[in-house]
C-alpha cells in the first residue's frame, strides 16, 4: 500500500530538507471519513517506483492535489493488519477504485483515539517514504 | 462614539477575550480617545453581529491563499510576542516550517490551518520544556501544532492542544523491540509525566 | 539622580530587550488623496513582502434605555498595510497618517530609523508638502518575570517604579493598570505612560507591561533634518524614561 502524506505530516531533519519520519496524526480519520485513503501498489504490476509514479498520476487524474513537498508512505498490508491485531482492532484493507484513481483502496477500522496505534502505523508500517518531488520528475509508465 | 478599525475579518477572536490584552496588531493614534479604550480597539471582529451594518461591509469569501496567509500571519505575530525568548535561528526554523505546513499546492477546502490556541500552548511550553534541541514541526488535521524529536531510534511526539493540553506519544528502542507510551496531559505536569522515559534525551540531545 | 545620569551616559546594551513593539506615527495636516496614496503604495511595495488594503470605518451608536441603538456608518477610509514575511516589520499608510512599526525582536534604533526614512523618502517626494500635525513614538515593553509556582504573585514595585499604591487592607492585588499623562517641557512633547500586569504568554512567568508613548503636537518639525533631530531627541528621552521606570531586578532579567 502507499498513502499520500501532505507536507504537514512529515518529520524533517534539522535543515527541514530530508524527510526522516511521519507523524501518527497522518493516519487520523478526518471528520466524516469512513476509511483512510491509500493506493494498491501491486495493481500496476510494475516495479515499485514506476507504480508509485502511476499512483501520483492517478491522484491527479482524480483531481486530488499533490504537493511536491509531500510524500508517499509505503506499507506492507500484513504489517498494517498486525498492528491492528496488537491494538485489538480488526484493521482491514479494501480495494475501492474510482474513475481516475484505479488503484485506490481504503484502510478500515483505524482508531483516532488510539494514539499508540497511529504512532505504530507511522513508525512500523508506513516506514518507507518516497518524496513526491523525486517521483514527479519521471514520466509514468504504462498508465 | 465608537471607532472600529477593520481588517479582513478573522474568525479567531482569542486575542480579544483577555481583558488585559493590548491589541498591537493595528496601532492607531486617536488622541481624544482614552488609552484604556483604544488599547482594546477591535482590530479583528467576527461577523457574528446580527443586525449591524457591519456584516455587509466586508466579505469572507477568501481564496485558499488568503486563508493560509491569515492563519500564518496570526501565528507569526503570536510567536513574535515571545521572540525575546527565542533564538533567532529557531524562530526562522519555526516560520519556515509554518510555511511548509501550509503548502497551498495540496490544500483542500476541508483542511484546517494552524489554530492560534495551539500556538499559544506551544509558546507557553517554553516555560516548561528546556528546548535545547529544536523539534521538527508539523500539524494535525485539526490544525494543532505537532513537534517531534528523535534520539537515535527513540522518538517523542507532542501535539499542542488548546488551553494548555498536550497529547504525547513516545517509543523507546529496547533490545529487539520498542516500548511505547502515550497520554494527554496538562502542560504544567508534562515533564513529570515524561520523567520515567528520560525526556532529556530528546530535549537536550535529540535530533542527533 | 546621579546614578540615573551615569546610566544614561553609559551604553546600556540588553541581550534580550523587552520591547514588544516600537512604533513611529506621523500625522499630516492635509490628507493625501486616494489616487496619490495608491501610487505611493506601489512605490513602497518593493521594500516589503506583502501588502493589503485596510479599511477604517467610523460608526456612530446612538441610543437610550428605551430605544434600540441606532448605528450610523460614517465615511470610510482606506489605507494600506505593508509587511515583511515574518510579520515583524510593517508600514501603514493612510490619507492622514504614516506609521512604521517593528515587532519583537527589536532591530535597534539605527535600523529602525533607517527604515523609517527609507520609506518616508519614498512616501514623500522632495517637492511634496508635508505639514505634520502630530508625531508619536511609542515603545511597548513586556517584562517577563519567572515565578516559582502559579500561585506566586510578584510585587510590581520589585520591577517597576510606576506602581499602584493601596491601603494595607487591600494588598492582595491580582491585576493593576496605571495610566498617566506627563508634560515633557524640555522636548515640547507629552508622555503617555502606562504600566500594567498582563497574562504572560509563557508558563511559569508573570508579566508587566510598560508602555511609553511620546507625542508631539506643537512646534512640529518642518524639514526632514528637523524631523530626524526630533526623533533622535525623543528616542533619547524614551530611553531615559525607560531606565527611570525599571529597577535593577528588571535589568537583570534582560541583560
Amino acid at each position: 500500500m502507499a498513502r499520500y502524506l501532505k507536507p504537514k505530516f512529515l518529520i524533517r531533519d534539522a535543515l527541514d530538507e530530508k524527510i526522516i519520519g511521519v507523524y501518527g496524526q497522518a493516519f487520523e480519520l478526518r471528520s466524516g471519513e469512513e476509511f483512510l485513503s491509500a493506493n494498491w501498489i501491486e495493481y500496476f504490476e510494475l516495479p515499485k517506483l514506476d507504480a508509485l509514479k502511476n499512483i501520483v498520476s492517478g491522484m491527479k487524474a482524480s483531481k486530488l492535489s499533490v504537493s511536491s513537498k509531500g510524500a508517499l508512505a509505503v506499507a506492507n498490508i500484513a504489517n498494517i493488519k498486525s498492528i491492528g491485531k496488537d491494538r485489538k482492532s480488526k484493521i482491514r484493507v479494501e480495494y475501492r477504485p474510482t474513475q481516475g484513481n484505479k488503484s485506490h483502496s481504503g484502510i478500515f477500522n483505524t482508531l483516532n483515539e488510539d494514539t499508540e496505534m497511529l504512532d505504530l502505523l507511522s513508525r512500523e508500517a508506513f516506514s518507507e517514504l518516497v518524496q513526491i518531488e523525486k517521483l514527479v520528475m519521471l514520466k509514468p509508465v504504462g498508465f | 462614539m465608537i471607532q472600529v478599525l477593520f481588517k479582513n475579518p478573522k474568525k479567531d477572536i482569542e486575542s480579544l477575550r483577555s481583558p488585559s490584552h493590548v491589541s498591537l496588531e493595528s496601532f492607531t493614534r486617536q488622541f481624544d480617545i482614552p488609552v484604556s479604550s483604544y488599547s482594546r480597539v477591535i482590530s479583528e471582529i467576527t461577523r457574528n453581529c446580527s443586525g449591524t451594518p457591519l456584516s455587509t461591509f466586508s466579505s469572507d469569501e477568501k481564496s485558499i491563499r488568503e486563508k493560509l496567509f491569515d492563519a500564518k500571519a496570526m501565528a507569526k505575530i503570536k510567536i513574535a510576542e515571545v521572540s525575546m525568548h527565542l533564538d533567532s535561528k529557531w524562530r526562522e526554523k519555526i516560520f519556515r516550517q509554518l510555511d511548509l505546513m501550509h503548502d497551498d499546492a495540496d490544500w483542500e477546502n476541508d483542511d484546517v490551518p494552524i489554530q492560534i490556541l495551539s500556538i499559544v500552548t506551544f509558546l507557553r511550553s517554553l516555560g516548561v520544556i528546556d528546548y535545547k534541541k529544536y523539534p521538527s514541526l508539523g500539524m494535525s488535521n485539526s490544525g494543532y501544532l505537532l513537534a517531534a524529536w528523535f534520539y537515535n531510534e527513540n522518538r517523542l511526539t507532542l501535539e499542542f492542544l488548546p488551553i494548555d493540553k498536550v497529547r504525547w506519544v513516545l517509543s523507546i528502542k529496547s533490545e529487539d523491540s520498542y516500548e511505547s507510551a502515550a497520554g494527554e496531559t496538562q502542560l504544567p505536569v508534562l515533564m513529570s509525566r515524561l520523567s520515567p522515559y528520560d525526556p532529556g534525551q530528546w530535549f537536550l540531545h535529540g535530533n542527533s | 539622580m546621579s546614578s540615573i545620569v551615569a546610566r544614561n551616559k553609559s551604553k546600556l546594551i540588553y541581550n534580550q530587550p523587552p520591547i514588544l513593539e516600537a512604533v513611529i506615527a506621523v500625522y499630516f495636516s492635509h490628507p493625501i488623496v486616494s489616487n496619490d496614496l495608491i501610487k505611493k503604495e506601489k512605490r513602497l511595495k518593493k521594500n516589503y513582502d506583502l501588502s493589503d488594503i485596510q479599511s477604517n470605518v467610523t460608526i456612530q451608536v446612538k441610543g437610550d434605555s428605551s430605544l434600540e441603538p441606532k448605528f450610523t456608518k460614517g465615511p470610510e477610509q482606506k489605507g494600506f498595510r505593508l509587511l515583511s514575511t515574518d510579520m515583524t516589520k510593517s508600514l501603514q499608510i493612510w490619507p492622514g497618517m504614516f506609521l512604521i512599526s517593528q515587532r519583537s525582536p527589536y532591530v535597534g534604533w539605527d535600523f529602525f530609523k533607517e527604515r523609517f526614512f527609507r520609506d518616508w523618502n519614498i512616501f514623500f517626494k522632495s517637492n511634496e508638502s508635508k505639514e505634520i500635525s502630530q508625531i508619536g513614538m511609542r515603545y511597548i515593553n513586556r517584562i517577563d518575570v519567572p515565578v516559582k509556582n502559579a500561585a506566586e504573585v510578584i510585587k510590581p514595585e520589585d520591577f517597576l517604579t510606576i506602581n499602584p499604591s493601596f491601603p494595607n487592607s487591600l494588598s492582595q492585588i491580582k491585576n493593576f493598570s496605571i495610566q498617566s499623562v506627563v508634560e515633557l517641557a524640555d522636548i515640547g512633547s507629552q508622555l503617555k505612560l502606562s504600566s500594567q500586569s498582563v497574562p504572560s504568554p509563557i508558563f511559569g512567568y508573570s508579566s508587566l507591561l510598560l508602555d511609553i508613548d511620546i507625542i508631539k503636537n506643537q512646534d512640529l518639525p518642518k524639514s526632514q533634518k528637523a524631523l530626524n533631530a526630533y526623533l533622535d531627541i525623543a528616542r533619547v528621552k524614551k530611553n531615559a524614561i525607560f531606565e527611570m521606570c525599571i529597577t535593577d531586578m528588571s535589568r537583570n532579567l534582560f541583560k
